[in-house]
């Protein structure tokens, strides 16, 4: 309810001409008695006013009158000011306030486009509003029936904006705007039919411009305070000033504020001087002589009628004093209410100081707006907030109170979560909606975080207990998910494993709650591509917990095809599974409500991660465990199985081997002993043959015991080559250190001693040592060292040299000469037992001694080669 | 002295008369007694009609034999406290360790291979009978 409108209308009324008279005259009377002081220290304001009583005129002489120049002149008075006012229409101020050309201007009501253009006064002199005018019966009953309709408004006025601006677009409705400089034009036009209608503020109610005939419609709308303005740049100093002294009068019930609006708002408008004056003067002179008859009559009906007045007025003076008291006290209760209290339709209409706090604007700013203004776009339940307002709005209207929570956001953009109830009441016969909001921000995040946490707590504690009962992992992850979305109340819970580059895929396991079985098509990844931007690809890729709060308006979630706009609003952590650093995987989960996942939760929901990650690495260790200690048994029974066919396939070729061995040996035994025997018989025959008759035979018979003695002693040798063959093998090893070139040098001099008609040069490579047998190896050099002797026989200037070299990377020992050599292409052969390439006429010998060479050589693990040309010497290497 | 007993234990008639050859183509008389088997030979060294140990000058001694081997012959004549002093000559073909090893462990006092060439097996004959028969000073009686 705007203040005592009603109140004041009516006594503006009822109150007598005399009475007005009166009032005037005294005030007169003050004037002349008390005239303004000069000021001390002069400084001379420049004051824009125009034609709009009661709030500012001139008068029919001339003089500046009016609420604000009795609000200015007692301001000017006390700072010692001197005014100066400047007459002029409204679009002249506007300009000249623009120009700097005067230092105030007077009745302006708050818009945006003025307070960016001029500074304003911070205490309204003033509260207004809009009315419509018009000839008496013509049928207004609200903004619609502006429809169609000429209107005359003030060019620059705010009326004008708003009709332009809002209502024709806010209301569907059209009309014709007609401009005037003031109010006379205006009412001219409505009295001569040139408009139908009239939009002033209330205070054209009291102007004495408005003839009888024309009436407000009381259809009340853009409600806003009056202000000073002064051009851009004025001191703040002076609008100080003016705001301090205003906001004193207005404390002061009879302080000049006060004064000046009982006497502007309570008397009538002033009559049209001149024209009455005229009527009264004609009407004097034709009844001068009635008036004389009646004189003494009339006086006393004047007497009795003013007693009556001033009873009647007296009367009036206390119902206003009521009802201010009234008023007084409601509107303490409105504006200390500590909640935000609306009075409202569509639109908000009126709301108190609270309000304004609220939401921090002011209160020209909210009413005319509608709560959805006030909404962000959509609710925490995903609902639009306008159709949502407007449900809430039509119940409430329909007669049943409405009481629910909403979020609201304030001027700045701050959400916040109020407790709203909405009960319709009835003001003048209209429906309005009273609308009484109350922050509860602060009750529901505290509320909101004890449940987060509890919610967090309960899945810590009960994956706690399924970690140390699970046996299995990918129950395990099935357990956790399920625990987090049906014991904690979370929305969806799922696991995933980070698959390696460069797919980087991550790989649902487990899920639990709305949604999972969708997991697979996301193809979520968490390398660089539009794949990997979720908090789940973040906690893999970072290894620290990833949220996002809203994923409706969290760009990572934009898809391409998919408006951010028609996703569900929730919100989303992703939680790495660790395992030295580094994420093998993530937990994510979903909560319903935007804005989840605060600290403590996720420190809660980070341990439960861990926890998870603790004991799926656990489980694995075990598996892995088991399985090797399986795969060792089976091994170790398989290796025990094999074992035991080895051996008994060991003992087996053993007892053969020995059983050939024995064998051998026996053979050799044997060979040593009977095949030697015949040979002797036939050689010691042929012998005694010879011996005892030599004479007896011829040539060619002893010719051919010859022959026959040289066959046997040939087979003795070759048996004995054999035995020797044979003995290699069968003698057992006897490993030393062994001086080979102290044996070389051994073994040539002995055969220069053998042999001294023999010229050879040898050379010994110094120091050449090997672990071997002994004996053997001096069979070896024996045999090679005795052929490279053998087979120089023939060469004038033999040379024989052992030495040392590396093959294949071993050590190794070379007997090198300038003898017969040998063809490369039989270099294979030469290590055949009996294998000759000589005719044992040139050299003798069995060849047997190469075959003994490579058996030993071999028998010590080494190698042996021979590289040679026929005539061009040859070369034994060897390695042991 | 000069006519101590020669025992050739030999089981190849060929040897045996090879052997006696060369004793007498190097005019060693001594009388020579054969065993053509180890048993035949132990029956002569410790049988109830056995040699004198001290009428035996040395016993030339085969390996290979039929019954009892040499190397048996020359154990259980050393193990016997009246033959164990004979000086005994291994003269065989074989040349093999196992033989050397086991004769002279044995206690043969010579080990002897028969070569094949009948000039050298003449001549080996002939020095083993000359040292043990005239350079060697046997054991006292």
């Amino acid at each position: 309810m705007r203040r005592g409108q009603v109140s004041w209308r009516c006594e503006g009324r009822s109150l007598p001409a005399s009475a007005r008279v009166l009032c005037r005259a005294l005030l007169l009377i003050g004037v002349l008695l008390f005239p303004a002081p000069r000021p001390a220290h002069a400084e001379s304001l420049r004051v824009g006013i125009y034609q709009n009583p009661p709030k500012v005129f001139v008068d029919g002489h001339g003089s500046p009158r009016g609420i604000f120049v009795d609000v200015l002149d007692a301001i000017a008075r006390r700072e010692g000011w001197t005014i100066e006012y400047v007459h002029g229409t409204w679009p002249e101020h506007i300009g000249r306030l623009q120009r700097h050309e005067i230092d105030l201007l007077v009745d302006v009501s708050y818009t945006k486009e003025r307070a960016e253009q001029f500074s304003l006064s911070h205490v309204p002199v003033l509260e207004s509003w809009c009315d419509i005018f018009s000839r008496r019966g013509t049928r207004v009953e609200s903004l619609r029936d502006l429809d169609g309709k000429r209107i005359a408004v003030l060019e620059g006025s705010v009326q004008e904006h708003y009709l332009r601006d809002e209502v024709r677009a806010n209301f569907g409705i059209d009309f014709t705007l007609l401009l005037f400089p003031d109010y006379p034009g205006s009412v001219e036009a409505v009295k001569s039919g040139e408009a139908d209608l009239l939009v002033a503020t209330r205070f054209f109610s009291f102007s004495p411009d408005r003839p009888e005939g024309i009436v407000p419609a009381h259809v009340i709308f853009r409600p806003d305070n009056v202000y000073f303005a002064f051009p851009r740049g004025t001191g703040a100093d002076l609008i100080a000033a003016i705001d301090r002294h205003l906001a004193s009068m207005k404390n002061d019930q009879d302080s000049p504020y006060y004064r000046s609006l009982r006497r502007w708002l309570a008397t009538q408008p002033e009559p049209m001087l001149p024209a009455r004056v005229k009527a009264a003067l004609a009407a004097g002179t034709v009844l001068l002589a009635v008036i004389g008859l009646f004189a003494f009559v009339l006086r006393r009906q004047v007497k009795a009628k003013t007693r009556e007045l001033t009873r009647s007025y007296e009367r009036l003076q206390a119902t206003y004093a009521a009802l201010r008291d009234s008023e007084n006290k409601y509107r303490t209760l409105f504006e200390g209410s500590a909640d935000g209290i609306f009075l409202m339709t569509d639109r908000f209409t009126d709301c108190n100081a609270q309000a304004c706090r609220l939401w921090k604007c002011r209160r020209e700013e909210i009413v005319g707006h509608s709560p959805a203004e006030f909404s962000p776009p959509l609710q925490p339940d995903g609902r639009p907030s306008d159709a949502a307002a407007r449900e809430r709005i039509e119940r409430a209207l329909a007669g049943e109170p409405q009481c629910f929570y909403w979020q609201h956001r304030a001027k700045d953009g701050a959400l916040m979560d109020c407790e709203v109830s909405l009960n319709a009441v009835e003001i003048s016969g209209r429906t309005f909606l009273l609308a009484t909001v109350r922050d509860v921000s602060a009750r529901k995040r505290a509320e909101r975080k004890l449940t987060e946490a509890n919610r967090a707590l309960t899945a810590r504690s009960m994956c706690s207990r399924a970690l140390v009962c699970a046996m299995e992992e990918g129950a395990l992850l099935e357990e956790v998910c399920r625990i987090v979305v049906d014991d904690c109340g979370y929305r969806m819970a799922w696991v995933g494993f980070a698959e390696p580059a460069p797919e980087k895929a991550v790989r649902p396991v487990a899920w639990a709650g709305a949604g999972g079985n969708a997991l697979g098509t996301l193809r979520i990844r968490w390398g660089d591509d539009e794949h990997s931007r979720g908090p789940t690809a973040a906690a893999i890729r970072t290894g620290a917990p990833s949220i996002a709060r809203d994923i409706s308006v969290d760009p990572r979630f934009a898809r391409p095809g998919e408006e951010a706009g028609g996703r569900v609003r929730v919100s989303v952590i992703g939680l790495p599974l660790l395992e030295g650093g580094v994420a093998f995987g993530a937990l994510s989960i979903i909560a319903a409500a935007p804005d989840s996942f605060r600290a403590e939760e996720v420190q809660l929901l980070s341990e439960l991660a861990s926890d998870l990650a603790y004991g799926v690495i656990a489980l694995r260790t075990r598996a892995a465990r088991r399985r090797a200690q399986e795969e060792l048994e089976e091994y170790r029974d398989r290796l025990e199985e094999m074992v035991r066919e080895r051996t008994a396939q060991l003992a087996e070729s053993n007892r053969r081997l020995e059983i050939a061995n024995r064998e051998l040996e026996a053979f050799s035994y044997s060979a040593s002993h009977d095949l030697r025997a015949p040979l002797r018989s036939m050689d010691g025959f042929s012998q005694a043959l010879l011996e005892d008759y030599g004479d007896a035979l011829d040539e060619q018979a002893r010719d051919y015991l010859g022959r026959i003695r040289a066959s046997s002693r040939n087979m003795a040798e070759l048996i004995d080559d054999l035995l020797s063959l044979s003995r290699v093998s069968r003698s057992e090893m006897r490993v030393e250190e062994v001086d080979l070139s102290a044996a070389a040098e051994s073994i040539l001099t002995t055969l220069a001693r053998r042999e001294p008609g023999r010229s050879v040069r040898w050379a010994v490579a110094p120091g050449a040592t090997a672990r071997c047998d002994p004996r053997l190896i001096r069979i070896v050099l024996d045999n090679l060292i005795g052929n490279a002797w053998k087979f120089t026989s023939k060469v004038p200037e033999a040379r024989i040299e052992f030495g040392t070299a590396r093959e294949g990377g071993r050590a190794a020992f070379f007997v090198r000469d300038n003898g017969a050599g040998f063809d490369m292409e039989y270099a294979g052969k030469l290590f055949n037992p009996f294998q000759r390439l000589h005719a044992a006429g040139d050299f003798p010998g069995t060849g047997i001694g190469l075959a003994i060479v490579q058996r030993i050589i071999h028998r010590h693990g080494g190698t042996v080669r021979a590289e040679g040309k026929v005539n061009g010497g040859a070369m034994f290497l060897f390695t042991l | 002295m000069e006519n101590r007993i020669i025992l050739l234990v030999e089981d190849n008639p060929d040897d045996r008369e090879l052997i006696l050859r060369a004793f007498r183509k190097h005019t060693i008389g001594n009388p020579v007694v054969v065993a053509k088997d180890g048993a035949e030979a132990l029956d002569l060294l410790m049988g109830p009609k056995a040699y004198d140990p001290a009428a035996i000058g040395f016993v030339l001694l085969d390996l290979k034999l039929p019954k009892v081997d040499g190397l048996e012959v020359l154990r259980r004549l050393r193990a016997n406290e009246r033959t164990k002093l004979i000086p005994v000559v291994i003269l065989t073909s074989s040349k093999e360790d196992k033989d050397l090893i086991e004769g002279y462990r044995l206690g043969t006092n010579s080990y002897v291979q028969k070569p094949i060439d009948f000039n050298q097996f003449s001549e080996a004959v002939r020095q083993v009978g000359l040292y043990w028969l005239i350079v060697n000073v046997p054991p006292p009686s």
